[in-house]
């Protein structure tokens, strides 16, 4: 090149952004710590809901979720459950939501509303930019590169979709950092910290569990594991079961106000039966009569005990890809909101024999650790160095519809890998490569993330 | 597409070619290394070696996987001795693959304490088999070696099908 650009010498401005499920929002490196970006009242937390207005408008955050009974099935939540995935995948769970969730082109899910086809790329984009503008705002100045974080259990698919909101919400996203890892920054970002972490990350819709080894500032993930299909959401579900099944029965299909409205009870019966040892509900739903209903936390915690037993799971086999005994870890520390829930914590605790670090706000972590990753992205912090992993196994479909693994789960990345494979027939000069993601033996049940021709080949015999 | 040509692991992490590390020096070193070489502490540089930094960290991430793990590592040392060793040994002795599947039907029907008994037998025979690839590169048997390396793979093998059963 004749010309280089002068080198700039301020310091760049890299937000960390949480995505969530439930809630979004953004934060920066500050001094030694990281401070949250709130909105002009304070609060830190924008609702990850978006509401389609009949008049063209499109809310986003508290106002959208205020008009969730008004207008039911122009109010999306929860979108981050259907990114980067197909509809026949997510057919079953959109049955359950207000809003409508259509097959589009390539089986990709599409939100409609009204006549509009949304896909959730667009409406996670609609809230990055209400979070961005929450960020301009309280930074006085022009927010235009991001750290975005992900559950780390999102395969690549997901992540590529998450890139893509935030470019559509005019975002360059630096990186897709994983949930928990974040969580671990935000926590051990003091410098006193050094030893084996487990983050264990029970969100709205995603859990994760990552365990990290802490070194004088270098953050390595040793092991993660997860499923982005359980969180708050599900238990959310369960309650609202048990309430739909209290209401006096009535033909056909829930009525989209019904299933907001009855979600919603379920959401707030819930939290309260985190301090409370029973929860009294009272549903005044007009036509579609009215429901009054307590519930004990022993019946809400019997109803969740198997989905938070499927997180320990979870653990216990983190730990073992881990190369790790349970013993071994120093610290638990738990993030997202629904590990407020006092049976995951009793259970977390009596798995773990460790009393879980109650020092970063469940809430706010994600974000804080984000920024911290942004602002070593951005050139400002050369003192700590991540050191993640790949959270899937990555291989090439052979004969036979079979998945060689070629880089294998928990694999420090960069990583690379060389291995030999022989042709197929004589005189073969070009191999088509189709590459896959996942666990599984064979191709058809994994994911699928592209396909190459490999040329050149010189011709000789098949082996 | 730069190419870099790969070095073994050990050139990688400064060490001898020797199958004695001390893992708390080895682990304190590859946080050195990659301290020193990584594409997060390059990626607002104005440098136009990003290609080369990442191979180099790609480098360390796979030297420190192979070193830390005494029988990965017993492999690469060996393969570095006498490049081909592995591929030239794979004919093993009949009466060990006669002994082999017979331990491989012993795995497919233990049970209780049975099952804990053939895990301690098996985790002996690995030790034994561990001992013996020390002692054949020490004495610079590599052929030795190399048939060692791949019964250890049927005791593997039948430990790891013993633990998926439990």
């Amino acid at each position: 090149m004749s010309s280089t650009p002068a080198v700039q010498k301020t310091a760049r401005l890299v937000v960390g952004i949480d995505l969530g499920t439930t809630n979004s929002l953004a934060a920066i490196r500050a001094g030694k710590g990281a401070r949250v970006l709130r909105q002009r009242d304070g609060e830190a937390l924008i609702p990850s809901v978006v509401c389609f207005h009949p008049d063209g408008s499109s809310l986003v955050g508290r106002p959208a979720k205020a008009l969730r009974l008004q207008h039911p099935t122009r109010t999306v939540f929860s979108i981050k459950r259907l990114i980067g995935r197909s509809a026949r995948e997510v057919a079953a769970e959109a049955t359950g939501l207000p809003y409508k969730v259509v097959a589009g082109e390539r089986d990709l899910p599409r939100v409609q509303v009204g006549d509009r086809l949304l896909s959730p790329e667009a409406i996670s984009a609609l809230i990055l930019q209400e979070v961005r503008a929450t960020a301009e705002q309280a930074l006085g100045q022009p927010v235009r590169e991001a750290v975005v974080t992900v559950p780390a259990w999102f395969d690549d698919a997901q992540r590529q979709a998450t890139k893509d909101a935030a470019s559509l919400a005019g975002l360059d996203c630096l990186r897709i950092l994983n949930e928990p890892t974040a969580a671990a920054l935000a926590y051990g970002i003091d410098g006193t910290k050094d030893g084996t972490v487990l983050v264990y990350d029970l969100g709205g819709g995603t859990f994760d569990v990552s365990i990290l080894r802490i070194d004088d500032g270098v953050f390595r993930v040793l092991s993660t594991a997860g499923d982005t299909h359980l969180g708050g959401d599900d238990f959310d579900g369960l309650l609202a079961e048990r309430i739909l099944a209290a209401l006096p029965p009535a033909p056909g299909p829930i009525d989209p106000y019904v299933l907001q409205a009855v979600r919603s009870a379920a959401e707030s019966q819930k939290i309260r039966l985190s301090d409370a040892t029973s929860a009294d509900l009272q549903l005044d739903l007009g036509a579609r009569g009215s429901v009054t209903l307590t519930v004990t936390r022993a019946e809400f915690e019997a109803a969740i005990a198997p989905l938070v037993q499927r997180t320990l799971d979870c653990v216990t086999r983190a730990v073992k890809d881990a190369g790790l005994s349970l013993d071994r870890i120093d610290e638990v520390v738990l993030v997202g909101g629904s590990t407020r829930i006092p049976l995951v914590r009793a259970r977390i605790q009596a798995l773990t024999g460790k009393v879980p670090h109650t020092g970063v706000d469940p809430d706010l972590a994600v974000a804080l650790g984000a920024s911290i990753q942004a602002d070593v992205l951005a050139g400002n912090d050369r003192s700590l160095l991540l050191l993640d992993v790949i959270p899937l196994s990555l291989g090439i479909e052979t004969l036979g519809g079979a998945v060689q693994k070629l880089i294998l789960r928990n694999s420090t990345i960069p990583t690379s890998v060389t291995e030999e494979f022989s042709t197929g027939v004589d005189n073969q000069t070009a191999v088509d490569l189709t590459i896959y993601q996942g666990e599984r033996e064979l191709a058809r049940d994994c994911r699928q993330l592209g396909q190459f021709k490999l040329r050149g080949i010189p011709p000789m015999p098949a082996a | 597409m730069i190419h870099v040509p790969t070095r073994d692991p050990f050139t990688v992490f400064g060490l001898k070619h020797s199958l004695d590390v001390d893992e708390r020096a080895l682990e304190a070193r590859y946080l050195k290394l990659s301290r020193e070489c990584h594409p997060d502490l390059h990626s607002a540089g104005q440098t136009g070696d990003c290609i080369a930094v990442l191979q180099r960290a790609a480098e360390i991430n796979d030297a420190w996987r192979i070193l830390r793990d005494p029988w990965q590592r017993a492999r690469t040392l060996l393969e570095l001795l006498s490049p081909g060793a592995l591929e030239r040994n794979k004919k093993l002795d009949p009466a060990f693959l006669a002994e082999a599947l017979e331990l491989a039907e012993e795995v497919a029907f233990a049970s209780g304490p049975a099952a804990a008994a053939l895990r301690a037998r098996l985790q002996e025979a690995l030790d034994a088999d561990y001992a013996a690839l020390r002692g054949h590169l020490d004495r610079r048997d590599l052929d030795g070696a190399a048939k060692r390396c791949h019964e250890s793979h049927y005791h593997k093998k039948a430990l790891q099908d013993l633990e998926a059963k439990s």
